[in-house]
């Protein structure tokens, strides 16, 4: 139980950097449908 | 249904279970006596190859984590902190001596979770309590975001943070959340991902005392798919068998030879270990002879079967 305010944090911390970076997640998702 | 619930209660039972090192069998003495040999002929040539901070390979983006592993292996060897910014952020390379790797675009982030491997092994085996600690106030205050870049590269995710909390825990008596945190032990992973999950169980081990059945999974996943590698062969006979001599004939193999580092002609790529990829492994007879360190030997034989035969 002690560590679901850590995985939250995490969770959260990897939200912010993903908004402050969201050409990766573009990057991410346009190689995902070019598979498809 | 009951069975199955009963089958997967025993099942965690059996994978969680602590694991502490087997009894050391007896080694074969001639074998171990070149393999020491060659290690102290690879540790009196190996400074040709560091710079003045003792770093090695740095060419390359991933040289904190080779150092690292490094000054582990030779304590006093290496000046870790050197790559160590002004903003108490980890980075690839020492700041300073040479172009930072996200801005002169090398490389995708400014640090990535491979470097705390060498980082985290450095900060353990040389007990350097202040840095872990502030290592762990850092990532803590940054919400485990420990440089620039990528996302999926520079987050701290739970089992690198489990094992800095335990560190901060046995070094400076600091308890926290992130010493429950759950782990993950992917199964299947090969080339540098495989190398550096089993210089992960091997921290572990040596920071908590014992592995779980999961780690002892991965590691006799790793020996049985490349017994012919050395530090997988060495992991095996710490946790696992106590047999130190398949890890002693593994280094003991001419690629690296007794009398002189390796180059390019004995194996094409650096750090031979963390590699299974064919073309990476065979001699480049055509290329320019280039030399390795050959650190990978040293680091295998001191952190691992050093004072352990």
């Amino acid at each position: 139980m002690r560590a679901i305010p850590v995985i939250v944090r995490m969770a959260w911390g990897l939200i912010k950097v993903i908004l402050a970076n969201p050409q990766y997640l573009l990057g991410y998702l346009k190689r995902r449908n070019s598979k498809k | 249904m009951r069975h199955f619930l009963l089958l997967l209660i025993l099942t965690l039972l059996a994978c969680c279970g602590r694991h502490s090192k087997p009894e050391p069998l007896a080694v074969d003495a001639d074998l171990a006596a070149r393999v020491n040999q060659k290690v102290s002929t690879y540790e009196s040539l190996l400074p040709a190859h560091q710079d003045q901070h003792g770093f090695i390979m740095t060419s390359h983006c991933d040289a904190t984590l080779f150092s690292g592993l490094l000054g582990a292996a030779i304590p006093g060897s290496v000046d870790l902190l050197a790559a160590r910014g002004p903003d108490n952020r980890f980075y690839r390379r020492p700041l300073g001596t040479y172009p930072e790797c996200y801005e002169s675009g090398s490389s995708k982030s400014t640090i990535s979770r491979d470097m705390f491997i060498g980082i985290l092994w450095h900060l353990w085996v040389n007990r350097m309590s202040e840095d872990v600690r502030l290592l762990m106030t850092n990532a803590r205050n940054n919400d485990y975001i420990m440089g620039s870049g990528d996302p999926s590269r520079i987050s701290l995710m739970p089992n690198l943070t489990k094992l800095l909390a335990e560190m901060d825990y046995r070094l400076n008596g600091r308890d926290s959340d992130e010493r429950y945190l759950p782990t993950i032990w992917t199964k299947g992973l090969v080339d540098y991902e495989a190398h550096l999950q089993v210089w992960q169980i091997l921290l572990y081990g040596e920071v908590f005392g014992f592995i779980d059945g999961f780690q002892k999974a991965r590691l006799l996943e790793h020996y049985e798919r490349r017994p012919d590698n050395p530090l997988y062969a060495a992991a095996w006979a710490r946790w696992i068998s106590g047999n130190w001599n398949p890890a002693l004939a593994a280094l003991d193999n001419p690629r690296w030879p007794a009398d002189r580092l390796p180059t390019s002609r004995d194996y094409s790529t650096d750090w031979w270990i963390q590699r299974d990829d064919p073309s990476d492994l065979l001699p480049d007879l055509e290329g320019p002879e280039i030399q390795h360190t050959g650190a990978e030997i040293v680091v295998i034989y001191n952190l691992i079967i050093r004072g352990h035969l």
